[in-house]
């Protein structure tokens, strides 16, 4: 595992809560803007998400990395107000409607997140009309869309029809663990993704690499 | 979620297939006139109905 | 029974029984797990199937009239939607209530015992369910002694009687009629499942294991006997054929290694080997993918549990189970889905020649067969098991 140059960071690869907790009090209290504290702990979540990739860290890891962060975002969110300013892009995701998984497609998000995106989290179960909305309100010129049944596949197929006939311009990539050519072609979209890394790949193409 | 407070139990360290044991029920029947084992086969009977029933809703 | 069913019924179970011994019968059997997909070969909506336990187990029925399988699961649903009605069930949500009539009915995961609750559920886990866990979980029983409590539990144990019996009627009427054996009988858990899936939820027992190992260690001691006796008393005494047993939060990637021998594998490992003494066999229902635990899952005693394969290695498990258990799967249930009958054909035939050649082996798909597969697809399937399959 990488050592990351920042304290912050750091103790959320270690998943040291009570530590984060402190270095986020303390920065607070020194007047470390708030958003470059959260980019801190970002870059410790996209960490967190990358050794999951590469299998160094499970599901219980990121569980406990996604309730450290909820825990200290409970006291940052306030002094957030008014957006986030700079980002790569916007994506919008969500698990399409007819299934419930959303293990998953949680992961996605905190690696896109942690990548710089911003991302526009639907939820599960989520109508075909509510992504086309999502995508025309915030203008995004990728759509994520999570399948975890191989039963959601009509209603993935529709959802892509959807978006493609309301925004034909949104790149649409498709992610579950039963994704592959076929699938991708059968449902219309563009890019398909077995692991958070692929989403990873689709958003730089779509928004251009680094 | 209502999260009362857990009520603490009547019994401790039940055997699977038993809600309450027969020596407790044994107490309040007193003295068993005909044959007591006619009597306890069918209330195991429903003793593990009523576990099965309960289990359910933690083995779903 | 006719004389020819009877007859029937013997052959498959032979052959399943067979196979689950790691013997060669005289074809590979096929042991397909379908739920939804039979609601729509009976042509009945999702609501249907749910609410109606009539339709439920006609929609069995016509399945096995229609496929030629050796072994059948369940009835399409295995909740009868009303019962959970009665009492107000907030875990699950149905297809025609606040869903479209033909959906899939969704969970919805909570944390139903609370980490305060792990002294009373260890020291008499079937009386918390009553006192604690039942009031929270079912909204008509929010309140026990009061009226609506006392007539959801009128209803609810009613309902779970006459459930019982009319699935046993029904599954009964299932070998007699069409000769089908059943896959398994009863039900059972991993006691990490039971706390992670219905009680404690996902989240709650990941932290458990970093905040209060020693609780959840002690209650899955607790449950070790209990889960012995479900699968047992949910049989019905019944040790010819294997207990079900869904397992969730074993597969990869959801434990680090440390994890799964710590918390995971000691007490489930418990409950096959106290079955497998009773001569009851686990059915090893391993969801998603189980390859970095197959040394470990070798440890059981020969032929003690069937090992389904859903994402797993095959050829990993093959080489480290095959031999000693009978290996059943693995037919992707997208190919089942999207695919042409021909493309199955040549997965099946695959299956066949490289994981059949030596017994000890079961046709079946990945994953529990939904509404989504086509039926052009489950033909090939059987077709080319009988073509191909036999021995
Ligand atoms: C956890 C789980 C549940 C939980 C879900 C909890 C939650 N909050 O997500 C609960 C209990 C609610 C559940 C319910 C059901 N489930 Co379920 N469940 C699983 C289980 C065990 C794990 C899934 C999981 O989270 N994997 C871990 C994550 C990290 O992997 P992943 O989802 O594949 O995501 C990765 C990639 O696919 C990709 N990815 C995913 N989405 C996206 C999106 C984008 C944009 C991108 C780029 C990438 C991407 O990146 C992720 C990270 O690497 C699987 C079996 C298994 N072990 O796989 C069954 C499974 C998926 N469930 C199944 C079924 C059938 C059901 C139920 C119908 C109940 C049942 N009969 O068992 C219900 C359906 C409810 C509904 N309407 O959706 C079947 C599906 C079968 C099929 N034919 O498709 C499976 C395969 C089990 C099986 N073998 O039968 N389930």
């Amino acid at each position: 595992m990488a050592v990351l140059q920042d304290e912050l960071a750091q103790a959320m690869v270690d998943l040291d809560q009570e530590k984060v907790a402190e270095l986020v009090k303390q920065r607070l209290g020194a007047g470390v803007p708030v958003l470059e504290i959260v980019s801190s702990l970002q870059a410790g979540m996209a960490e967190v998400g990358r050794m999951f990739e590469n299998g160094e860290y499970f599901l219980s890891e990121l569980i406990m990395a996604g309730e450290i962060m909820k825990e200290v975002m409970v006291d940052l969110e306030p002094h957030l107000a008014g957006g986030s300013g700079e980002h790569r892009g916007t994506i919008v995701i969500g698990t399409v409607k007819g299934d419930v998984h959303d293990l998953g497609k949680n992961i996605v998000v905190m690696l896109l997140k942690g990548a710089g995106y911003n991302v526009i989290d639907l939820g599960v179960d989520v109508p075909k009309e509510k992504f086309v909305e999502a995508v025309k309100e915030h203008k995004a010129p990728l759509v994520g869309m999570s399948a975890i049944l191989t039963a959601a596949l009509e209603s993935l197929k529709e959802t892509v029809a959807a978006v493609k006939a309301g925004v034909p311009e949104a790149k649409v990539v498709i992610g579950g663990p039963f994704m592959d050519e076929k699938v991708k072609e059968f449902c219309g979209a563009d890019f398909y993704a077995t692991s958070a890394g692929d989403g990873l790949k689709a958003a730089e193409a779509v928004f251009g690499g680094k | 979620m209502t999260g009362e407070k857990p009520t603490g139990n009547v019994f401790k360290n039940l055997p699977p297939g038993v809600c309450i044991p027969w020596e407790e029920k044994l107490k309040d029947l007193g003295e068993i006139k005909g044959d007591a084992d006619i009597i306890r086969n069918e209330w195991d009977k429903l003793e593990l109905f009523a576990y099965l029933y309960l289990w359910y809703w933690v083995q779903r | 029974m006719s004389n020819d069913k009877s007859k029937l019924l013997e052959e498959r179970k032979k052959r399943y029984l067979t196979a689950l011994d790691c013997g060669k019968p005289d074809r590979v059997p096929i042991g397909l797990t379908v739920s939804e997909f039979m609601a729509k070969v009976a042509g009945f909506t999702l609501q249907e199937i749910y609410y109606d336990l009539d339709k439920n187990l006609k929609a069995l029925a016509k399945f096995v009239e229609e496929y030629e399988v050796d072994t059948f699961f369940s009835a399409p649903s295995l909740w009868w939607a009303a019962s959970h009605d009665a009492v107000g069930a907030v875990y699950l949500k149905f297809a025609g209530r606040e869903l479209e009539p033909n959906t899939q009915f969704q969970y919805v995961e909570g944390e139903f015992m609370l980490p305060e609750d792990y002294d009373a559920f260890i020291e008499n886990p079937t009386e918390w369910i009553l006192t604690t866990y039942l009031p929270r979980i079912h909204k008509e029983f929010a309140e026990p002694g009061s009226y609506r409590a006392s007539v959801a539990l009128i209803k609810g144990a009613g309902a779970r009687a006459m459930e019982l019996q009319l699935t046993q009627q029904g599954t009964a009427k299932i070998m007699e009629e069409y000769g089908v054996v059943p896959a398994g009988t009863g039900l059972t858990k991993a006691p990490f499942d039971t706390l992670g899936d219905a009680l404690r939820g996902l989240k709650g027992i990941m932290m458990d294991m970093r905040k209060v190992p020693d609780k959840l260690k002690a209650a899955m001691e607790v449950l070790v006997p209990h889960n012995i006796f479900y699968a047992l008393a949910t049989a019905g005494g019944d040790t010819e054929f294997p207990a079900f047993m869904p397992l969730h939060r074993g597969a990869y990637p959801f434990l680090n290694p440390r994890q799964w021998d710590e918390f995971y594998w000691p007490t489930l490992k418990k409950v096959i080997e106290g079955l497998w003494e009773k001569g009851k066999r686990t059915y090893f229902f391993a969801e998603g993918d189980w390859t970095p635990y197959l040394e470990r899952i070798a440890e059981l005693p020969d032929k003690s549990i069937v090992f389904h394969v859903d994402m797993t290695d095959i050829d990993k498990a093959k080489k480290i189970l095959g031999g000693r258990f009978c290996l059943k799967g693995n037919i992707p249930n997208s190919l089942l889905a999207v695919g042409k009958p021909e493309e199955v054909r040549d997965y099946v035939k695959r299956l066949i020649d490289e994981y059949a050649a030596d017994g000890g082996f079961v046709i079946d798909a990945a994953a529990v067969v939904q509404g989504d597969a086509k039926e052009e697809n489950i033909r090939a399937v059987i077709e080319t098991v009988l073509l191909y399959g036999k021995y």
